[in-house]
């Protein structure tokens, strides 16, 4: 093979890692702080995805639409943990589970409403737009630029866990949430910051994704089972283990596409069951101490 | 200062505080004594907020408890040590004490911390879990008072650890007093809570029993006998 297309199938691949980063963040550190498996968060990247399509129709500005989509999507994840979720956290685990499902279906009448039933597509900024001459071919800029994203997301949210104060207490409440609690750090609070950042991870790769497809009402399922798969693999909650597991994935997908693009699929979930049969925990996990 | 009346709590449907009455005064030292299973760490799990009495009054400070959530009852001025330590194990010594530090006008600070227990600032980058269990014990006894406390709830401090180390302890919980902070210890242990509280309550399957100085509790040989594990 060319080491021309070896090279193109390895940054495709990076690209690819972000889309199943940026969702799968949000996810994990949803799920390692509260114990929330969320399944609306598909939906959520949706509306950031549709959100972005009606900044850039009014202002004509993708730039904005990163600024102002993610954060549209923290308000509505900390309406939805604060007035939703809050009620369910004392009762049976399955009842949180049926209500995110539930939000699922609101929030894609809702998009039905809004926007209709057509796809919509989004075009990224100028500057964002054309190729780059790579061994005497030519790359588009956007894929570079997206894989810089997620790892820019990746090392903010490394460093807000391990070197911010109130990133260190997310870790403390999400290894003993009682007793962090009884230790004075306001727990509810957290909670609803926590799931308001997810949310607006979430926000994030609906803005930086919307150039790559027709955004449409099915694109939510799509992509929060990958996500699913990258949280998996990575350990439950872990931020570090989503971010390894969606550059393996991503290459995983990349080259699946390019050696046998039947079973490209196959290759990430037979991926995920080799992993989950030789370390149930995921490749990050951690037993709950 | 705290005033735990009639208080009566449950783990689902199983009753298991059946109205534990008992008082402290500002500054002293009791301790709650009993078998494993007696209902000592949920009397102390009532007060903090975690297991919510369904009857009975909390008051601390004249202040109602039983309607706080868990940080709010920690902030009015009560630290808690728990029952198998629960250091955060992703966390270095210090990240364990600054993520709750509440800083107060002269009170704790991390520096003091580590002036008043040496060995912690040794340890002071190692994380929670490589610990030993004597670390860790100290680290959580030390833990609660970077949020400045007025009462400091014990939760069985001396279990599971080396003679040498329940010593180290009873140092640490013996100098931690001498500042002023009112303490409540849940002990089987009668020798180490003998050794720091001068009153004490005799708990068994949820009711109190007994109460009195130390001293008259320890002449009783029936009492201990009965209620104590020996």
């Amino acid at each position: 093979m060319e080491p021309r297309v070896f090279i193109y199938f390895f940054l495709n691949g990076l690209a690819n890692s972000t889309c199943f980063f940026l969702l799968a963040a949000g996810m994990s550190l949803i799920f390692g702080v509260l114990g929330i498996l969320n399944f609306a968060h598909g939906a959520f990247f949706m509306i950031g995805a549709y959100l972005s399509y009606q900044i850039i129709l009014w202002t004509d500005n993708f730039w904005l639409s990163i600024l102002i989509a993610p954060l549209i999507l923290a308000g509505i994840g900390m309406i939805t943990e604060r007035f939703l979720l809050r009620h369910t956290y004392r009762i049976n685990v399955n009842f949180q589970l049926l209500l995110t499902f539930g939000l699922i279906l609101v929030i894609e009448d809702l998009i039905r409403l809004i926007w209709g039933v057509h796809w919509v597509t989004v075009q990224e900024a100028e500057a964002l737009r054309g190729v780059l001459p790579i061994m005497g071919g030519a790359y588009p800029i956007y894929n570079l630029f997206y894989f810089g994203v997620g790892a820019a997301v990746f090392i903010s949210l490394w460093f807000f866990l391990n070197k911010t104060r109130y990133g260190k207490k997310v870790v403390a409440a999400s290894s003993d949430r009682e007793l962090a609690n009884g230790l004075g750090i306001n727990v509810p609070r957290l909670y609803t910051v926590v799931f308001g950042l997810g949310s607006a991870l979430a926000g994030l790769m609906g803005v930086f994704h919307g150039p790559l497809i027709n955004i449409n009402l099915d694109m939510g399922h799509h992509y929060i089972l990958n996500a699913f798969a990258v949280v998996v693999i990575g350990g439950l909650g872990n931020v570090k283990g989503a971010y390894i597991s969606a550059i393996i994935l991503g290459q995983l997908e990349a080259f699946g596409i390019l050696y046998v693009p039947f079973f490209e699929r196959i290759f990430m979930w037979g991926f995920m069951m080799i992993i989950l049969i030789w370390r149930p925990r995921g490749l990050f996990g951690e037993k709950k101490e | 200062m705290l005033e735990v009346n009639d208080i009566h709590t449950y783990y689902g449907r199983s009753h298991i505080l059946q109205g534990i009455s008992l008082n402290l005064q500002k500054g002293e030292v009791i301790c709650v004594l009993g078998r494993n299973g007696a209902g000592k760490s949920t009397t102390l799990r009532s007060i903090m907020g975690f297991n919510v009495p369904r009857r009975g009054s909390i008051k601390f400070e004249g202040l109602e408890l039983t309607k706080k959530l868990p940080y709010e009852i920690c902030r009015l001025g009560i630290g808690y040590v728990p029952q198998d330590r629960r250091i955060f194990p992703t966390l270095s010594v210090q990240d364990n004490l600054e993520v709750i530090e509440r800083r107060v006008e002269g009170g704790w600070t991390v520096e003091k911390i580590f002036s008043t227990f040496p060995i912690l600032e040794n340890l002071k980058t190692r994380k929670g879990r490589h610990l030993s269990g004597g670390e860790q014990q100290i680290l959580a006894v030390a833990r609660p008072l970077m949020t400045n406390p007025k009462l400091l709830l014990l939760d069985e401090p001396s279990e599971g650890l080396a003679p040498l180390i329940v010593k180290a302890i009873e140092e640490l919980v013996r100098r931690i007093i001498t500042t002023g902070i009112s303490v409540i210890l849940a002990e089987q242990n009668m020798r180490f809570a003998m050794n720091i509280a001068p009153r004490g309550y005799i708990i068994d399957k949820g009711r109190i029993h007994h109460q009195g100085t130390m001293e008259d509790l320890k002449e009783d040989k029936e009492i201990i006998g009965k209620y104590l594990a020996v």
